[in-house]
């Protein structure tokens, strides 16, 4: 008796982690923003719309002031630009997610990186330049063996201190 | 006279001066003192000191003397590249990549280094102060003459380039005196300069000038200069006394020295007639002009160049067969100095060959590389 | 992306569920790192200024968040004094200026003289107070019964301050600061007569011998205290630094140095002379400096055929080595090595006690340790002592002349510096609440006080407090409501450091000058005043003549006008990487300069962008500069002291010579009392920063309140254990701390830490000790405190 009732309460416990599991590590953006299009139809590179990332640790993402440039008039006839055409006119805010997150732990600069490093956006991005929808996970999973690893072959301090100052 | 013509005339000299500045940017270079920028962004510091400041790895750059033209200098850089190269991986520095903008500023700057006086002694320049007769004129601590000012009226922290200046300009007032003294012209050779400038630091009380302190001269403006202050009436290429294009060696060195090679001959300059007199910038432009005189390389020998070519065994990889990049295609492809960067560039690849094939490293003395890109040949001048 | 049912799979098979949870789960578990959304975001700065909180001058870069929070200080890395790093005290400075404690309006005294009520006022309201008293002074024409009492403060401020009081009419600009930047220690200024102090080329020397100054913790300059003690022990360098400690209590220099000397306390002289006596029974001292160099070393007969004894014969004659041994209990062995390690290890430092309040030593003690140099010339080398300049500021065109402020300015100081009785000072804190009481020379009016806490810091702490309470009107500037302000009548507060423009001329310690500017990295976050701009306004409000002595519009302006000064030097270069100083020092020897600006707009430019300017050359061997005594020489027989003691009548020849005084015993109080200075506290003022009282007392793991350190067997005799409570009593009073046994304290001392002022504990030791001033110089001689202890 008590060792299926502990059974039981094991396969809850392990489905309701999982559900969640499966459920709070995927981020929806609040519009299926399309970055193949921009990028390689309209032309804009990274800077454009993450203005902050060659002068900041953070990289930014776009404000509405960024996305009304262009899309105070519908640019085309997609159900999701509507949506960032109407947020515009009612001056509302989109919320987009951060999808790449750093522990409190650590010090990450986008500058140091970019800018004096010059990685090129790809190496913990991934190919989201070429994306057509938003991902709902990193494409790239950044772990401290990761940076390890660059830090290494790039011949970069791995020193502790490095990050986690 | 129409619109038109008067813009047509107008052009006539207007291209004759881009031609100059065409020329003129090829063969003199900017301010020197910028390519010590360059020499900390490829990290020379870390192995090389000057004048014994930084890291003592390598030579000390102050201390050797680097003479040669341009493409003399570069040579140096890439003869002893095994070396550096071996020494720097053991440091985990890596090979730089120049541009060559970035290789003509550092070889101008080594260029200049030699243009910098050894700090003089005071004690000599006491002694000198006297033997050479300044004394008879100026005066110390109350002793000497009065036809001078004193020694604590001059000014603090003279620039070695402010007292050539007012040698120079007083001259004639020298001259005269000296006549009726009867005394021979004082001469200074070597160092002599600095000691006695280091001795009139010592000495000097007086309020210190506006700008003490000049930045180096440029060469640029000097050569204007000389032609317009009519130097160049008497030296030129056809010029007995000084000839420009003979001696230009002779003026590779230090600044002062310089000061002294135009002291020395004052009086030869004044029997022909009145020179200008100079203000110190103008001075100092004069100078770095005369300094920078051996800096430009002459056109090479397609003949030797022929003969650098197979005796440095180029000709086993950069021939039309061979595995590397064939030189004759390169002809007309690059000026002197990207030639220079494209090689410096590619020196660690071609280590490696050279070393797989048992070759010696080739070595270039001076004035081989100039007939070698002769031989290649170069990208012909922008008109 | 999808999760394929392999993946579930996996997941399920990794066996423990829970290692899974770092980072996968919305919900945070207690042990896992929160994500950043608490760490502030916003478009970063980094502001360079200068810091304040000691007077090391170490540049800073603030960064700052989107213009208006400080979220961290760090070393500002072009800078040559801090090169990129801070001590403890400059990170804190985020602290300091979020405190809670700051005051943020001016304030107005409601009820009795400290009795810590106060009400608000406006600015105008406050200013108008302070003009008032000023003009009815000025017609009054009692003008030199205003004083500034001021603490740390240099460049233009400090100028401004001078040129108020000297415009208005006083004389009484009282320096009360340990480290003050225009006056050397007594015992130096005997031997060199220069009116500057000192700087020590720490890491270039080969030997530091020092004599009980805790230099690699509470030095004047931190910082560059340890990077030099870095740099001695690179392992690069061959052969490496020697530093060596002499001092009753093993502090953290004592603990980082190679050797540590213990001696009694107060007998540092006897040991250097015999140190000297080495020096020259074997003949290893410099001799070639000596003859060139120094006076007073051989035996000489003056003019009028009298016969002086030299230093030579005095030292051979009163110092020989068992002597200095019993009295300094240092064996003799360790006395001839010291000396021998002293000649042989070139160039070598003898250091001593630079500060003036906190730890000074005797004056003839220090003459005594600086008579060292002096044999071995470490003077003007690389490692050696330097005689540093101050960036030149343009000097203020004259105050219009005014009969009122002249015969104002005339009068007696009203704390009698360089009266006979203290011949060697130039500013007599201590004794000024002595004259303020007894209306010598006159009753004094107004009081102006500055980054100044005496009533922390002083030993004549309560006749402050009394002198406070009787002086009609005192402001005081503090930003803090510390121990002093607490007496003031009004409090003008100033911003802090942070949000203040000023300048910064100081030195490094190769004596480079470099002049920072302290810009502000936020607005004010209160209702605070620029002190500077304060005495501008109050000038225009007087009258017509002061406001024509300050024609400026604003504090900026004067700024621009003061820093023409070093633009107008036309040498060095503003801040830049290691290589810009080799480059501009290289071309400067050689006469020539290559600056990264072209004109004044560029060079101010400049400033502000990277920090200051320096000129990173030492021109040494101007030996007219420094030594500035009557023989133009170092002195061991000291003609300044001679002159300003004509009056007395002294003749014996000992009395100019560095002669120690033996420690004097106390009936009753058996045991010496050594008040430390820790590097988190040795500000002369209470910083309010929870990490630096964190990070008090390191080797005793105690924080937050001071303690007493006992030798263990003294202990033991007295029934002392561990953490026991105990009353530390002098003839002036007694405090309560917690006992700690510390095998690093010589029996017969013990020790407290400096500071840690705490409302209603009188846990400060400044309140037992002695109230004895130095004779020739009035500087307070803490050193001379006899206590005694017991449990509580």
């Amino acid at each position: 008796m008590g060792r299926i009732a502990i059974l039981v309460i094991l396969v809850i416990l392990i489905l309701v982690l999982a559900y969640l599991w499966l459920q709070g590590s995927e981020i929806v953006q609040p519009v299926q923003f399309n970055h193949l299009k921009h990028t390689k139809e309209v032309g804009l590179s990274c800077e454009d719309c993450h203005i902050y990332f060659k002068t900041q640790r953070f990289a930014g993402l776009p404000s509405m002031e960024i996305c009304a440039g262009c899309h105070s008039e519908p640019q085309g006839k997609s159900k999701e630009e509507a949506k960032i055409v109407e947020a515009i006119k009612e001056g509302k805010t989109i919320e987009w997610q951060r999808i790449y997150r750093t522990k409190r732990s650590v010090t990450y600069s986008h500058r140091l990186h970019i800018v004096v490093g010059k990685l090129e956006c790809k190496v913990c991005h991934g190919d989201i330049a070429d994306a057509i929808r938003p991902p709902r996970r990193p494409l790239v999973k950044i772990s401290m063996d990761h940076c390890r690893d660059c830090h290494r072959k790039m011949k970069v301090s791995n020193d502790c201190i490095t990050c986690h100052k | 006279m129409s619109g038109r013509k008067f813009i047509y005339l107008a052009l006539i000299p207007l291209s004759f001066a881009i031609f100059l500045l065409g020329v003129k940017s090829q063969t003199l270079p900017e301010n020197p003192a910028v390519g010590f920028r360059v020499f900390i962004d490829k990290e020379c510091i870390r192995c090389h000191s000057i004048w014994g400041e930084g890291e003592a790895i390598g030579p000390d750059l102050g201390k050797v003397t680097l003479s040669g033209t341009f493409l003399d200098l570069a040579g140096y850089i890439w003869n002893h590249f095994p070396y550096m190269h071996q020494r720097m991986g053991s440091m985990r520095i890596e090979w730089p990549e120049f541009s060559s903008e970035e290789l003509s500023r550092l070889v101008a700057y080594l260029y200049t280094l030699e243009f910098f006086d050894v700090p003089g002694n005071p004690e000599a320049g006491k002694s000198l102060f006297k033997e050479k007769g300044c004394l008879d004129c100026h005066s110390f601590e109350g002793k000497g003459g009065k036809k001078g000012p004193d020694l604590e009226k001059f000014k603090q922290d003279l620039s070695p380039i402010f007292m050539v200046q007012a040698m120079w300009n007083h001259v004639p007032e020298m001259s005269s005196l000296l006549e009726t003294h009867k005394n021979a012209w004082p001469t200074f050779q070597d160092n002599q300069l600095m000691d006695l400038l280091a001795f009139v630091h010592q000495k000097a009380k007086g309020k210190e000038r506006e700008v003490p302190f000049l930045l180096l001269g440029s060469p640029e403006t000097g050569e204007k200069l000389f032609r317009e202050k009519g130097c160049i009436h008497c030296h030129n290429s056809g010029s007995k006394n000084l000839n420009l294009k003979r001696d230009s060696r002779k003026f590779h060195r230090s600044m002062t020295k310089i000061g002294a090679l135009l002291w020395n001959s004052a009086p030869l300059m004044w029997e022909k007639g009145e020179v200008p007199k100079f203000s110190g910038q103008e001075m100092a432009d004069i100078i770095s002009y005369l300094y920078f005189l051996n800096y430009a390389d002459k056109v090479g020998d397609s003949k030797k160049g022929e003969r650098v070519f197979s005796e440095k065994r180029c000709a086993d990889c950069h021939s039309p067969k061979g595995p590397a990049i064939d030189f004759s295609q390169l002809k007309g492809k690059y000026d002197a100095a990207e030639m220079t960067t494209e090689m410096l560039n590619h020196a660690p690849v071609m280590q490696k060959t050279v070393e797989e094939k048992k070759v010696p490293w080739p070595r270039f003395n001076p004035g081989e590389l100039r007939d070698l890109f002769q031989y290649i040949g170069l990208r012909e001048k922008v008109k | 992306m999808e999760h394929s049912r392999r993946d579930f799979l996996k997941f399920l098979s990794s066996g423990s569920v829970l290692a899974f949870s770092g980072g996968l789960f919305p919900v945070k578990f207690p042990w896992e790192d929160s994500f950043d959304e608490i760490v502030p975001q916003g478009i970063e700065t980094w502001v360079p200024s200068v810091c304040q909180l000691c007077p090391g001058g170490c540049g800073i870069l603030a960064r700052v968040l989107d213009g208006k929070r400080l979220v961290k200080i760090e070393g500002n890395p072009l800078h040559p004094i801090s090169r990129g790093t801070l001590c403890p005290k400059g990170f804190a400075g985020a602290q300091v200026l979020y405190s809670p404690f700051r005051i943020k309006t001016p304030l107005r005294r409601v009820g009795e003289k400290g009795s810590k009520k106060w009400e608000k006022i406006n600015w105008d309201e406050a200013l108008n107070l302070v003009s008032d008293k000023l003009r009815t002074l000025r017609t009054e024409k009692t003008t030199y019964t205003t004083a500034v009492l001021m603490g740390q403060c240099r460049g233009t401020t400090r100028q401004l301050f001078k040129r108020f009081l000297d415009a208005y009419g006083s004389p009484n600009l009282i320096d009360n600061n340990s480290y003050r930047e225009e006056t050397p220690v007594p015992g130096v200024f005997l031997m060199q007569g220069s009116p500057y102090p000192l700087v020590y080329d720490l890491e270039n020397a080969n030997y530091i011998l020092s004599f009980g100054s805790n230099w690699l913790e509470s030095f004047w300059s931190p910082v560059q205290a340890f990077r030099s003690f870095g740099k001695l022990n690179d392992d690069k360098r061959a052969p490496r630094g020697k530093t060596v400690q002499i001092e009753p209590r093993l502090s953290v220099t004592a603990a980082r140095s190679n050797h540590w000397v213990p001696i009694n306390p107060g007998t540092e002289g006897f040991l250097a002379l015999g140190i000297a006596y080495m020096l020259i029974k074997e003949n290893i001292y410099n001799q070639d400096f000596v003859s060139k160099h120094t006076f007073g070393f051989e035996s000489w007969k003056d003019p009028s055929g009298v016969v002086h004894s030299g230093f030579k014969d005095f030292v051979l004659n009163n110092f020989n080595l068992s002597d200095v041994s019993q009295i300094t209990g240092v064996s003799i062995d360790t006395i001839i090595r010291l000396a021998r390690d002293f000649a042989n290890m070139q160039p070598a430092i003898a250091l001593g006690e630079d500060n003036f309040n906190l730890n000074h030593q005797n004056t003839f003690t220090r003459m005594a340790i600086h008579s060292l140099n002096g044999l071995m010339g470490s003077f003007e080398i690389n490692g050696g002592v330097l005689l540093p300049k101050v960036p030149p500021l343009s000097n203020f065109p004259s105050i219009p002349a005014d009969p009122l402020s002249t015969e104002g300015r005339n009068k007696p100081r009203i704390d009698s510096a360089g009266n006979d009785k203290y011949p060697l000072s130039k500013d007599l804190p201590d004794n000024f609440p002595d004259n303020i009481l007894s209306d010598r020379p006159y009753p004094l009016n107004l009081l102006f006080i500055y980054n100044a806490d005496p009533v922390f810091t002083s030993p004549v702490r309560g006749k402050f407090i009394q002198a406070l309470k009787k002086i009609p009107l005192v402001v005081s500037f503090s930003s803090f409501m510390d121990e002093t302000s607490e007496y003031a009548d009004l409090i003008l507060p100033d911003h802090t450091y942070l949000e203040r423009l000023e300048d910064d001329p100081t030195y490094t310690l190769q004596g480079f000058q470099v002049l920072s500017l302290r810009q502000p990295v936020i607005e004010p976050l209160y209702q605070t005043k620029s002190t500077p701009e304060v005495l501008l306004e109050l000038s225009r409000k007087i009258d017509d003549k002061m406001s024509s002595a300050f024609p400026w519009k604003d504090y900026q302006e004067v700024l621009t006008f003061t820093v023409k000064g070093v633009f107008d030097l036309g040498k060095g270069d503003l801040f830049g990487v290691p290589f810009e100083e080799i480059w501009t020092r290289v071309l400067e020897k050689r006469g020539w300069k290559a600056p990264s600006y072209k004109n004044l707009e560029e060079f101010n430019k400049g400033i502000k962008e990277k920090g200051g300017w320096w000129d990173p050359v030492y021109k040494s061997g101007e030996w007219d500069r420094v030594f500035k005594t009557p023989s133009k020489k170092f002195e061991f027989y000291s003609q300044i002291l001679k002159n300003r003691l004509k009056n007395q009548h002294i003749k014996e020849d000992k009395y100019f010579l560095p002669n120690p005084p033996l420690p004097e015993k106390e009936e009753g109080y058996p045991l010496y009392l050594r008040v430390f200075v820790l590097h988190s506290l040795s500000t002369e003022r209470d910083l309010p920063s929870p990490w630096l009282k964190d990070t008090a007392g390191f080797y005793q793991k105690e924080k937050w309140h001071p303690w007493v350190e006992i030798n263990p067997e003294k202990a033991k005799e007295l029934g002392i254990v561990d953490e026991d409570l105990v009353w530390v009593e002098s003839s002036k009073g007694r405090i309560k701390l917690k006992a700690r046994l510390f095998p690093g304290t010589m029996p017969e001392v013990v020790g407290i830490p400096f500071g840690f002022e705490e409302e209603k504990k009188d846990f400060n030791p400044i309140k037992i000790l002695t109230e004895k001033l130095d004779p020739l110089s009035g500087i307070p001689n803490w050193g001379e405190t006899k206590v005694k202890l017991y449990k509580a």
